[in-house]
């Protein structure tokens, strides 16, 4: 765990608890405490790792500087291992994965009639075994009831259920749309787990109608870089709390470390639309993004279409997802990638649901979200390939408490 | 027609009207406030944006507590069909969605009628629902629910 992210540990459980000393007697009346599970098994029928944390880029370019990196990613293929275990975090493969599997902990104080502190730990798998992170951790000002102002680390606002992601049981899927989601860089790269920073948030009420403006600024760190003086609108008009359509863009200058010069200080900008909806029993989703980060290799088009029914305790629901990643550059390097997906759903008791889900992932140019590609740090230099059409298999065990 | 209307008909009858406004009476849900709460009455589309998060103070300004009941229970679907007119999963859908993103904070749970009350006679500025049969003087009625 890096030194920043003990601090904001620290700083969010410190917040949770200083608000509690002031009052013992009525801690139990002050503070909320709510929580998920998901467990998770994913399969394919490809040796190569799909939608794991390998970074191909980083691991052909530059294995002297990042040899965890490019060892992990070496899991894939069945060419290489760590200590001889192939990781599970490198993603899903024939072998199986748990790796989606997670325990969440939403802890939230108020500290008087305007401050809140809000926090929600994560514990999910790591390289080296379960490990426990804050998801995010705020202060929370309402300086009326329309208008918040929000400091900490802060969900980012991009993507219709980004925002609760982590929770398995608030969506339909196995897990969100992967080739939108994906926090894999050789995905779209259109939204991330959180940004730290602050946020104006307003909420209002008409009618049938509530809707919300959110701007916000900061940064956003992830394992080599950042994403720096990052700033973002977020507007978000529901009807009826059935039909939502959501607006985001966002734009930062990427910063690498150590530094890499095609992309070092480039703009990463994102614009994003999407509706939803759930009317009486239809459930609907459509999304769509486009990426730009400074490189017509990196630049994307993501979008993908989810449409089910639900029949009492049930919910049937087809997928389609597409990703296009590169223009004006050589078919060699461009990614194209689209998944098709069912997936049934069945809430079993309060609170407690299971899905299964079929995909099928078809790559048309280059590799998609599949670590593959040739090694270096094999010495070889061995290709690793996926095929053209790929089986997944899903299911999961979900629970709200 | 005849034998309906002969004495064991008649007494049949009353019986089944009875039972059915019996039936209908404990189906009720008052919506209750603390008596402090300085409004007499409220319509359903206040209580349902109370409920959902959307109203968090009274029209006086003063701070909303708001109290739910257990999942599955009789009243809370009564007045989750009746006033908020959502079903308890779309309801519960609702809020986890809210909370586990930070934007909002759902009702405080309370196991019963008689919990829901005991809280409101005590809290300032709360507001509950409970099975109309079981209201005493502790608390306001608001707005009663068939």
């Amino acid at each position: 765990m890096s030194a920043t992210k003990k601090i904001l540990l620290s700083a969010a459980i410190s917040g949770v608890l200083i608000s509690q000393s002031a009052s013992a007697a009525n801690w139990t009346e002050r503070l909320t405490i709510r929580g998920f599970a998901s467990a998770v098994y994913q399969q394919t029928d490809e040796s190569v790792f799909f939608n794991g944390d390998c970074d191909r880029t980083i691991g052909q370019t530059d294995p002297i500087n990042f040899p965890m990196v490019a060892d992990r990613c070496a899991g894939a293929g069945d060419i290489g291992t760590v200590n001889g275990v192939v990781p599970d975090s490198g993603g899903i493969n024939k072998d199986g994965s748990f790796r989606r599997t997670r325990i969440g902990l939403n802890i939230n104080a108020n500290v008087n009639e305007m401050a809140t502190v809000q926090t929600q730990f994560l514990v999910l798998e790591e390289e080296d075994g379960y490990k426990m992170h804050l998801d995010w951790g705020f202060i929370n000002l309402a300086l009326d009831d329309e208008n918040t102002l929000r400091a900490g680390k802060i969900k980012m606002p991009v993507g219709l259920v980004n925002e609760y992601q982590s929770v398995g049981f608030a969506f339909p899927w196995i897990e969100a749309p992967q080739l939108f989601y994906t926090q894999d860089f050789n995905g779209p790269n259109v939204t991330r787990e959180s940004y730290r920073g602050l946020s104006y948030l307003w909420q209002g009420y008409t009618g049938d109608w509530a809707l919300s403006s959110d701007l916000y600024w900061g940064q956003i760190a992830l394992e080599g870089m950042s994403l720096n003086k990052m700033l973002g609108y977020t507007f978000k008009a529901e009807w009826d709390e059935s039909v939502y359509v959501q607006l985001s863009t966002y734009s930062g200058k990427m910063i690498y470390e150590p530094r890499m010069d095609l992309m070092f200080n480039k703009t990463h900008r994102v614009k994003t639309i999407g509706i939803g909806g759930d009317l009486d029993s239809f459930l609907f989703y459509g999304e769509w993004a486009n990426v730009t980060m400074g490189m017509d290799m990196q630049e994307s088009t993501t979008w993908y279409v989810s449409g089910g029914y639900q029949f009492d305790d049930y919910t049937l629901l087809l997928t389609h997802q597409n990703m296009d990643k590169g223009v004006n550059v050589p078919d060699a390097m461009k990614n194209a990638q689209t998944i098709d997906s069912i997936t049934l759903r069945y809430d079993f008791a309060y609170n407690t649901a299971v899905k299964f889900e079929l995909s099928q992932i078809n790559t048309d140019l280059g590799y998609g979200l599949f670590a593959a590609g040739t090694w270096v740090n094999t010495g070889n230099g061995v290709d690793i390939q996926p095929s053209d059409s790929v089986n997944m298999f899903g299911m999961a065990l979900e629970l709200s408490f | 027609m005849k034998m309906l209307l002969n004495k064991s008909g008649i007494h049949l009858l009353v019986l089944i009207t009875s039972l059915l406004w019996m039936h209908q009476t404990l189906a009720d849900v008052a919506v209750i406030a603390n008596k402090s709460t300085t409004i007499g009455s409220i319509d359903k589309d206040t209580v349902k944006s109370i409920y959902l998060g959307k109203l968090k103070s009274w029209p006086d300004g003063s701070s909303l507590d708001v109290v739910d009941q257990s999942p599955g229970s009789k009243a809370r679907r009564l007045f989750l069909k009746k006033v908020v007119r959502k079903k308890e999963l779309k309801f519960d859908s609702y809020w986890s969605r809210k909370a586990f993103s930070g934007k909002g904070t759902p009702p405080r749970n309370m196991d019963n009628d008689a919990d829901v009350k005991a809280w409101v006679s005590k809290t300032k500025g709360s507001i509950g629902f409970i099975d109309a049969s079981t209201v005493d003087d502790s608390v306001k009625v608001l707005m009663l629910v068939k």
